[in-house]
């Protein structure tokens, strides 16, 4: 009795899916679309001020790196997603969207905190986790995304 | 009140007192939390300065850091 309990509580977090590094990314269409590239996946929204200072560096990210297989989704997770779209008329990026008004990919993902990147390389593997945005925190994410790309 | 009734009274206190306990949200549920109306202080600059008039006022009684006595003897 005992190992079935225990073989049902280490398997939970498989159910589950959550985002871990080391571990395959949760899939999702979006994601499945760029197999091969380096993504990054960013959950941000609106009301989230970091967030809106993330979202046109890592546009400037992906425009310098994009060449060279690499790509950023954004997933918007306004649960008024009128907000979220009002805002994307004028910051016109480039990279994909993917509306999560019900919150189920931030909930795959275990999203913890606002602005939350996931950076997924070639492989699908998920390499490197961040909550939280800062001006700083693009030169270390620009090194880790240029690493990652040098792998095949 | 029979024995039953006290369990049924206590189960459902128990039950009232967590009835809240998993309304927790989560990180990207915060979107009507964060709007301006929902802050404690809609305006943090004239809150700021509704508080320094009030601790300088009543510095000497601990201004809003020490619950009051009542002894009127500051």
């Amino acid at each position: 009795m005992n190992r079935v309990l225990c073989a049902c509580a280490l398997s939970l977090p498989l159910l589950a899916g959550a985002a871990e590094t080391g571990q395959p990314a949760p899939l999702f269409p979006a994601l499945e679309a760029q197999r091969g590239k380096v993504v990054l996946v960013d959950f941000w929204a609106s009301w989230c001020g970091p967030c809106l200072q993330a979202l046109p560096r890592y546009e400037a990210l992906r425009q310098e790196l994009h060449a060279g297989g690499f790509e950023v989704i954004g997933v918007d997770v306004d649960q008024h997603p009128q907000d979220g779209e009002k805002l994307l008329k004028t910051l016109r990026l480039s990279y994909p969207q993917v509306p999560d008004a019900q919150g189920e990919l931030a909930e795959r993902y275990a999203v913890n905190g606002m602005p939350a990147s996931y950076l997924v390389d070639r492989k699908g593997q998920v390499r490197q986790m961040h909550v939280g945005f800062e001006k700083n925190d693009i030169e270390p994410l620009h090194k880790a995304v240029a690493q990652l790309l040098e792998e095949k | 009140m029979t024995q039953g009734m006290r369990w049924g009274v206590l189960v459902m206190g128990v039950a009232l007192l967590c009835g809240c306990s998993g309304m927790q949200p989560k990180a990207w549920q915060r979107g009507d939390l964060a709007q301006p109306e929902m802050a404690w202080d809609p305006d943090p600059v004239d809150a700021a300065i509704r508080q320094h008039t009030y601790d300088s006022k009543e510095a000497a009684s601990g201004s809003a850091t020490v619950g009051g006595g009542g002894c009127g003897c500051n």
